[in-house]
């Protein structure tokens, strides 16, 4: 019945196994007449046991989402957070109208001919940052 | 500090050998009342000398199990494998609860010298005394005599508490005390029932 690697070391360990044997053979009938033999219902002590399982599934959970949030913090961590140059993204941005003007028209003429936003324009920029964040090696890369 | 412990914590994955994840969780939801009583019977022997309370050592041997941190190995009984966990946790609590005793430049104790019957808890705070000490002396042929001094002039439980401190069971034992195994159990658990009213939380480790 029993498997594990470490044997009884001492006779009091013995004796104290020989117990543990009786309290997991000893009859429903027997089991529950010492319970009352203490002054306890036991009834009262399975739906004591059966709170400490549904606990038992309730820390384990909350245990989970922990270590999730942790490691969520630490791969944010781990990120390369590179500032984003609005200037160089603008020349950069001005480079490549420069080189494909009708993409620029492209652009305008879904907005009804009015031009880029200065939203549009900022979202522009950011996308660029990205492609060059994405674009640069990250740390443990080739 | 289990004898024979069947929830050893695996480090590795226990592969087939051990029950995984969905397979703890449905021996868990189909464990019955008397599963449950055993269990409160065993959190009840082991919390003595520790700061558990009432279904603490319970939940948290449960926990382990849930969590994968104890396995319990394929062919040994889900109940039989929280008893052992629960035995460990309990033993483990008691060494460092000791441990941490042990810095202590001998604390007095409310109780002074009288510390028989006393659960480990009280005991370590016998003025004077090597928490240590005190350990091994419960473990040793002393705390056995004082098993068998429970039954003044009963042959029959000096005979069954010598064989099994000798380690002996099922044949063996029934053989070298020339007992039936129905009545050595009722033997056993007259000594565990006693030994629970005399020695709450002494004869554990």
């Amino acid at each position: 019945m029993t498997a594990g690697k470490s044997t009884p070391r001492t006779p009091l360990d013995h004796i104290e196994e020989a117990f543990l044997d009786n309290i997991l053979e000893i009859s429903d009938a027997d089991l529950r007449e010492e319970f009352v033999e203490e002054g306890r219902s036991p009834d009262e002590v399975v739906a004591l046991m059966k709170a400490r399982l549904a606990a038992a599934h309730e820390e384990c959970a909350q245990a989970r989402m922990a270590e999730a949030r942790e490691g969520l913090a630490a791969f944010r961590k781990r990120e390369t957070v590179v500032p984003l140059d609005f200037a160089l993204q603008k020349e950069r941005l001005a480079a490549m109208r420069s080189r494909a003007p009708a993409a620029s028209g492209m652009m305008m003429a879904a907005r009804k001919g009015d031009g880029l936003s200065e939203r549009d324009e900022e979202g522009l920029l950011e996308d660029l940052a990205d492609l060059e964040r994405l674009s640069k090696p990250q740390d443990g890369e080739a | 500090m289990g004898g024979q412990d069947a929830s050893a914590p695996v480090d590795i994955d226990g592969g087939d050998d051990h029950l995984d994840e969905a397979e703890m969780r449905a021996a868990l939801a189909s464990l019955t009342s008397t599963d449950w009583l055993r269990l409160a019977k065993v959190d009840a022997r082991y919390r003595g000398g520790t700061d558990f309370r009432d279904g603490d050592l319970v939940q948290e041997a449960l926990c382990r199990a849930i969590a994968g941190k104890r396995k319990c190995p394929r062919g040994v009984s889900v109940v039989k494998f929280l008893a052992d966990a629960i035995w460990s946790i309990a033993g483990h609590r008691r060494s460092r609860m000791l441990a941490e005793i042990s810095f202590e430049a001998s604390p007095p104790t409310v109780t002074g010298e009288q510390t028989e019957g006393l659960a480990p808890a009280d005991v370590l705070f016998a003025p004077g005394e090597d928490p240590e000490v005190i350990l091994a002396k419960a473990e040793g042929e002393g705390a056995i005599g004082d098993l068998i001094g429970l039954f003044p002039g009963d042959g029959e439980i000096e005979l069954v508490v010598t064989a099994l401190s000798l380690g002996l069971k099922g044949a063996d034992l029934y053989e070298e005390t020339g007992l039936a195994p129905n009545r050595i159990h009722y033997v056993i658990r007259k000594i565990r029932k006693e030994s629970d009213k005399r020695f709450p939380g002494r004869w554990t480790r």
